[in-house]
């Protein structure tokens, strides 16, 4: 309960600095209207949307119509802007589950590799190939990837959302930071482990290295892994942003660099907000998670 | 053929044409290693005389019926672009054959809706002009073609009320008929409904009057130049569909009168359209239309190039290269109204933001010429640019209606600039910040360096546009480099050289506050100005005297490039639009 009322107060906070933020950047009125639209138009405008109305009385009425569910309607599409953002949403999990997927599924083994091949050629090369993974900038990635694989291989297509393949080259993109970091952490976390008594027992005791490795290692350092990786999905979804855009995938991340643009404040806002519930239910699975996973923590 | 070859036979059909001023000719023959002799003979057979290129704009006059077409089926028009100058390397129109499969058009912003009284940027304009017509259609340079009105005539002296003529054979896509009841009814709906943004374009229809089927009568007091101007901008929707479904229905299902009808929107992806069987106009080649968004310019490059897309607009110079490298695609280009130009702080001597301490100088005349002349546009355009744009000399380009091509652009002379600064009384040049769009820091930084050849030490802020349309509606701004893409030249002076006058909708781009009551008096005088030779002479002046009083120092005309696969003509419009409805098969 006090979990819940904690994640409340978090939505809360998070999107009333978002609307404050806000009010610096500039004037949407004059970025919503045709360049040639008069004075008159714009002020109009302005009026209706009670972009003129002083700012305490903006947030109360924020707040008035928030907790009842209605962020506003958006300035550019002028219809609800919380529908707008949770339309969208789909695409923008979709990428997020792909990228985690191929992140698990990539930086696990390979750092396990590099943890029981330490100090060999094989964990040198995985290490350097995840530092180049962890400086790349993900659009520039993004891009080489399209050039290869789509402008010159011709084997994916470069952007929008349909088929499987389109699917392909946005999660790969998205998924290589945090691959990078995977790698580093399973490594790290292997290495710490194998250290430990309870693994020279598990040898003497004469279980094969396999059982080892995956019985009583790996499944211990899987329980920070899931932490780690659950926290950083903020990253992933921020990093979502740019890459939706690069490939045209139309997610919230999309949705959300138009709205930055246009200065559609309800867009932005609901964005905030639908992002902060995102990060709370995500932090929410990962203690449940810990709780399955780790005997201790259910002991207490 | 070789690339070369290609390279060659443009260079000789743009010359040709006329549409290449004689710099251009001249850079580009070098560029393609032509001689001097070869060159000097392809400008004498051209003739053309000056830097601009030849711009007949405007046929249509102001009494009569508009000149081309008349009833006939034949008329070109703005969407269908039928028998304007191609500028594909091959130089034939393209073939009229039916054009298998889908053919894509990538755009690089979505539409918020799909009704052509909402519209709020060039791309949906772009997008929308598949489904709707507008009533006075334009040619890819710019001059009037019939669109939904056959034809138009003052029936008073003053010109004040004028009898339009409807296009008979005209329907909309849902059956209902083209008459001068929907006529009045769209104007009817752009004047009352409150969220319709393009109310500026019918601003000064006083009133209507039905007289028969195909016969609207409108009193104005606004004159008819400026309407024939702005009638391009609305589009036509249904009467009855529209009053019973609203906006909302046509964002569901546009119903209009354009040469492609709707198939399906999926929001931020695509639009997919199909050729309407019974368009009035020249039927279009591409017979399946998909109209994608993909807002990354390099994404849309790849897409290209990969073959996903046939047609693309907004591509960045530096991406030509990599497009005409690839055999499968090709390059089209043509001269824009875009202008970009230097706006500065008029109206206070001391205090100015951008200047730390001490007088602002761009009070006086002299400073602002010296600028003027500090500045190499040609380098510029060559260096930044890669050569896609034309120097500018005044608010509209030489293609637009108003352009006054006795005015010349004042001569990059860094000394004469030094002396102006020394007369002004600052001779040891000053310090000022300089704001731009992140966007266009390049060019930013190429100014910066031409002014500080002349002793004037550049701050440059390279901001985002939020933010400096902030600084800059806030007079918060010495120096800055603006744009604006206006294809009227009433609006560009209206907006940005008129004293502000925000009841009356002036000056709402005017930074830095210019304010010139003697030409804000030409100005109005040209607005108001119902005779059409009158009118152009006025404009004309406006031009010449916002050059003398350097009221902005003008620097190019950003150039349109536009992407297409090699097997196809596509065809930019002179406001950036490419449509559909243009591309033929090779």
């Amino acid at each position: 309960m006090r979990r819940f009322i904690q994640m409340l107060l978090l939505i809360l906070a998070i999107t009333s600095l978002v609307f404050f933020l806000l009010q610096f950047t500039g004037d949407p009125a004059d970025l919503l209207l045709p360049e040639d639209a008069t004075q008159a138009d714009v002020d109009a405008f302005r009026e209706r949307m009670g972009l003129n109305d002083p700012l305490y009385v903006q947030y109360g009425r924020f707040l008035f119509n928030a907790v009842q569910g209605d962020i506003g309607d958006s300035y550019y599409y002028r219809e609800p802007a919380l529908g707008l953002v949770i339309a969208r949403l789909p695409a923008s999990l979709q990428l997020l589950a792909g990228a985690t997927l191929l992140s698990v599924l990539v930086s696990v083994p390979l750092g396990v590799l590099a943890a029981v091949k330490r100090g060999s050629w094989m964990d040198r090369s995985i290490l350097a190939g995840s530092l180049v993974g962890i400086s790349a900038p993900s659009f520039l990635v993004a891009i080489v990837l399209i050039l290869m694989f789509s402008v010159n291989l011709d084997v994916f297509p470069s952007s929008g959302r349909g088929t499987l393949s389109h699917f392909v080259l946005p999660s790969v993109s998205l998924a290589l930071l945090r691959v990078a970091v995977g790698i580093r952490f399973v490594r790290s976390g292997m290495l710490d482990v194998l250290n430990r008594e309870y693994i020279r027992t598990a040898r003497s005791k004469g279980l094969s290295e396999r059982a080892v490795l995956v019985r009583h290692a790996l499944r211990n350092t899987m329980i920070p892994f899931v932490t780690i990786t659950g926290l950083q999905m903020g990253a992933v979804l921020s990093g979502a942003i740019v890459i939706e855009r690069i490939y045209a995938w139309p997610g919230m991340g999309r949705l959300l660099l138009n709205a930055l643009d246009r200065l559609d404040y309800p867009v932005i806002i609901a964005y905030a907000l639908v992002a902060a519930v995102i990060f709370s239910v995500i932090n929410f699975l990962v203690d449940i998670s810990c709780f399955a996973l780790d005997p201790r923590v259910r002991a207490r | 053929m070789t690339r070369l070859d290609r390279d060659y036979s443009r260079l000789l059909a743009e010359a040709t044409s006329g549409r290449l001023g004689r710099r251009e000719l001249l850079r580009r023959g070098l560029a393609l290693g032509l001689s001097l002799p070869a060159i000097g003979a392809l400008l004498a057979a051209c003739g053309s005389d000056d830097d601009d290129t030849d711009a007949d704009v405007d046929d249509a006059p102001a009494t009569g019926t508009s000149a081309p077409g008349g009833t006939g089926g034949d008329a070109a028009t703005a969407t269908t672009g039928g028998g304007g100058s191609p500028t594909t390397a091959t130089g034939s129109g393209g073939s009229t054959e039916p054009i298998e499969g889908e053919v894509v058009l990538a755009l690089g912003s979505e539409p918020a809706s799909l009704d052509p009284h909402m519209i709020t940027g060039n791309e949906e304009w772009n997008a929308l002009y598949h489904i709707y017509d507008p009533l006075i259609g334009r040619d890819p340079d710019g001059a009037l073609v019939p669109g939904l009105l056959e034809s138009y005539e003052a029936t008073d002296a003053e010109q004040k009320v004028w009898r339009l003529i409807l296009r008979e054979g005209v329907t909309f896509h849902n059956g209902e008929a083209w008459t001068a009841e929907v006529l009045a009814y769209n104007f009817e709906r752009i004047r009352d409904t409150e969220e319709v943004t393009i109310r500026q374009y019918t601003n000064g229809i006083d009133s209507w009057e039905v007289v028969d089927e195909r016969t609207l009568d409108i009193t104005i007091s606004v004159p008819m130049t400026l309407f024939e101007n702005a009638f391009f901008q609305v589009g036509i929707v249904p009467m009855t569909y529209t009053t019973e479904a609203g906006s909302a229905g046509l964002n569901e299902k546009p119903v209009g009168t354009g040469p492609f009808t709707f198939v399906e929107w999926s929001r931020d992806e695509h639009i997919r359209i199909e050729v309407n069987p019974d368009y009035w106009g020249e039927a279009p080649a591409v017979q399946q239309g998909l109209i994608r968004v993909i807002p990354e310019p390099a994404s849309r490059v790849a897409a290209l190039v990969s073959g996903e897309v046939h047609v693309i607009r907004g591509v960045s110079v530096y991406d030509v290269e990599r497009i005409e490298e690839t055999d499968s695609t090709q390059v089209v280009d043509r001269p824009g109204p875009r202008m970009w130009h230097l706006k500065m702080d008029t109206s206070r001597e001391t205090g100015s933001p951008g200047i730390s301490d001490g007088p602002n100088p761009f009070v006086t005349l002299g400073a602002r010429q010296a600028l003027y002349h500090a500045i190499d546009i040609e380098g510029l355009i060559d260096s930044a640019l890669q050569g896609y744009a034309e120097p500018a000399s005044q608010g509209v380009a030489p293609f637009i209606w108003g352009h006054n091509p006795e005015v010349e652009r004042l001569a990059y002379d860094p000394d004469l600039a030094m002396q102006l600064l020394a007369e002004a009384g600052f001779p040891d040049g000053f310090t000022v910040r300089f704001d731009v769009n992140a966007e266009q820091s390049i060019i930013g930084e190429a100014i910066a360096g031409y002014l500080e050849d002349v002793g004037i030490t550049v701050e440059l802020n390279a901001i985002a546009t939020s933010v400096l349309r902030d600084l800059t509606q806030a007079n918060d701004s010495t120096l800055n480099l603006g744009s604006f893409g206006s294809t009227m030249v009433n609006t560009f002076y209206d907006a940005n050289v008129h004293t502000i006058d925000a009841d009356a909708g002036l000056g709402r781009s005017n930074v830095g506050m210019y304010s010139n009551p003697e030409l804000d008096d030409l100005i109005d005088q040209a607005r108001q100005a119902f005779e059409r030779a009158e009118q152009e002479q006025l404009y004309k002046d406006v031009a010449l005297m916002a050059s003398e009083d350097v009221a902005f120092v003008p620097l190019y005309h950003e150039g349109i490039v536009v992407g297409a696969a090699a097997d196809v003509t596509a065809v930019p419009y002179f406001n950036e639009h490419v449509y559909l409805t243009d591309v033929r098969g090779t």
